[in-house]
């Protein structure tokens, strides 16, 4: 192996594990401002009367 | 200054209270409401999204083991070490996004595996994959808190059972609040703060010490083939000389130990079919887990190859005492390369990053193996046999019961081994040897709608007993004997279910499980 493959292969290594870790704080924090987002819908849904959404059951079934 | 412990004692405690504490607020604060019924407590309410998954998935496969050995196999096996060690144990990520994919499509009320191999099989293949994957959730556990507490032993001097104690008290600290919801998030946490750690060692590598810097080691190992590891054998040294070939065989036959072996311990492991209960629909479930493989792969690789393949390029002996400022460690073995190049590339910050990681790694995996566990029992022993018309509030008890009594034992079998000297080499070898054989039978059900079902129970037990008869027979040999054993496995059971399945088909209906209840419905429909 040639120093300029092995050079590539280190800086490959190091670049692929930023992108990573960057997509994956970017999919989380998009997951997590969605949650947020979400309970404070629910919270102002529960403040004008309406019934607590998580106190429903996760999946209603038909009977 | 002591050398033999270059942490003091209070750091690692320091990291395992504040992420057990820092985990419990923020699932009280966030997810409370997820361990109100049995359901979302077990499903962790079936809604969660893409990032979350990923990030807990990639978590959940991270062991300390993961960052040790991926290093050591940079330092044994030259650049392409951490290659094959990252590629192999990537290859069931990938297969999971198709199998997850397939049951929460055909049956998404499920919350275990061996649920849906009781509705797509038949009752004795329930209770093999039950025993399958508990014992798998177990032993895995028991490795990682084992793992995990030697290694904070090693380099705090804090003593053994203190942090396996600790680790256990963490995964019952936050878990019981809102069960698998509050795994997967405690996991994603772990996950982000796990690629800040590994990201700053590999740029403070990059930065001091520099790739041509490293090449020119590696070249100069090469032509003088320094002894590293004396008292090794002649093929050990082989491999190190030989650090910038493209084929190394030695580490080919690890590229297959650790592809097979790990196929048994994600598809027949109810930890990684917990995320795909709790995702939200199969296109979650699908992109989780095909991103979690390419989040995953960089892990090892680029930790092997920073730490690894750096510690070999920089010629480093093991029992030599290396320094950093006035601060000295002791090399004390092959497989702690990683945590003394972490200290000789940043002191004693590159080892408090590298134990933080270490410490993520094990509480995250730890807590989900216990649940999964959890899981099993609950929705397949308990609701399944012992009390099919057990109340939501049973079923929540027996749940925070069983994660407690779980824990428990855990630690009294990781204390007594540790006691009695019990050897964990070879073990997960065993592990990848005994249940790999269910991998073959597994893919079937969900993909052959025509799949014999006394071949899939026939195939998974005599796969694993040649298996585990040729790897014996070979006197547990951990080079080729592993390699030739995890083949034999996965061979058998295929020649078994196979032919069986293609000479006595069982159709079935997919169709009808899409509109089964879950296990855990009040009106049980199992009996």
């Amino acid at each position: 192996m040639t120093e300029f493959w092995y050079v590539l292969n280190h800086w490959g290594t190091v670049v692929w594990l930023f992108a990573a870790g960057l997509y994956t704080w970017f999919a989380v924090g998009s997951d997590l401002v969605s949650m947020l987002r979400k309970r404070r819908n629910d919270t102002k849904a529960q403040a004008s009367g309406g019934p607590e959404p998580e106190a429903l059951p996760d999946h209603p079934r038909k009977d | 200054m002591s050398t033999d412990a270059p942490l003091p004692s209070w750091s690692i405690y320091a990291i395992l209270i504040a992420q057990g504490g820092g985990y419990a607020i923020l699932v009280w604060f966030l997810g409370r409401a997820r361990g109100k019924t049995a359901d979302s407590f077990l499903s962790g309410g079936r809604d969660i999204g893409h990032g979350m998954i990923n990030a807990s998935v990639v978590a959940t496969w991270i062991w300390a083991a993961t960052l040790m050995i991926s290093s050591w196999t940079g330092y044994h096996y030259g650049f392409i070490g951490p290659w094959w060690y990252a590629l192999g144990a990537t290859v069931p990520l990938p297969l999971m996004a198709y199998l997850g994919r397939r049951i929460k499509t055909v049956m998404p009320q499920a919350t275990s595996y061996p649920e849906f191999i009781r509705r797509r099989f038949d009752e004795k293949n329930h209770v093999l994959h039950s025993a399958i994957s508990t014992v798998v959730a177990l032993w895995i556990t028991i490795m990682i808190i084992t793992g995990g507490a030697i290694v904070g032993h090693a380099f705090t001097g804090a003593p053994f059972w203190a942090i396996a104690v600790l680790m256990v008290v963490i995964f019952v600290s936050y878990i019981p609040l809102a069960g698998l919801w509050a795994s997967i998030f405690a996991d994603t946490i772990m996950s982000l703060m796990l690629y800040v750690c590994l990201m700053v060692l590999a740029a403070a590598v990059l930065i001091k010490i520099g790739p041509s810097e490293i090449f020119h080691g590696l070249s100069e190992v090469a032509r003088t083939q320094p002894l590293l590891e004396p008292g090794t054998t002649e093929a050990h040294h082989s491999s190190q000389w030989d650090g910038l070939n493209w084929l190394n065989p030695s580490g080919l036959g690890f590229l297959i130990v650790n592809t097979v072996g790990n196929l048994g311990a994600v598809l027949c492991n109810q930890t990684y079919w917990s995320r795909v209960t709790g995702a939200r629909d199969p296109q979650t479930v699908f992109k989780s887990f095909m991103t979690a493989a390419i989040c995953w792969w960089p892990i090892p690789l680029a930790t092997g190859t920073a730490l690894g393949v750096t510690a070999l390029s920089q010629g480093l002996v093991v029992g030599e005492t290396y320094s950093f400022g006035d601060a000295a460690m002791v090399f004390t073995e092959a497989e702690a390369v990683a945590p003394v190049m972490a200290f000789l590339v940043l002191g004693f910050v590159g080892l408090t990053i590298f134990i933080l990681a270490v410490g993520s790694a094990t509480v995250s995996t730890g807590a989900g193996e216990i649940l999964a566990v959890t899981t099993v029992f609950v929705n397949d022993i308990y609701k399944g046999h012992i009390n099919p018309r057990a109340s939501d509030r049973n079923l929540l008890t027996a749940s925070r019961v069983s994660l407690v009594a779980t824990a428990a034992i855990l630690l009294a079998v990781v204390l007594i081994f540790r006691h009695v000297g019990f050897s964990f080499a070879g073990m997960y070898q065993a592990m990848g040897i005994t249940f790999s054989s269910a991998v073959i039978p597994v893919i079937m059900a969900c993909y052959v709608k025509s799949t014999n079902r006394n071949g899939a129970f026939v195939a998974t037990i005599l796969g694993s007993v040649c298996g585990m008869s040729y790897w014996i027979a070979t006197g547990a040999d951990l080079l080729w004997g592993v390699v030739w054993g995890n083949i034999i496995v996965l061979g058998v059971s295929a020649l078994i279910v196979i032919p069986w399945t293609i000479l006595r088909p069982q159709p079935f209906d997919f169709d009808s499980l899409t509109e089964a209840e879950g296990v855990l419905s009040t009106h049980p429909t199992l009996s």
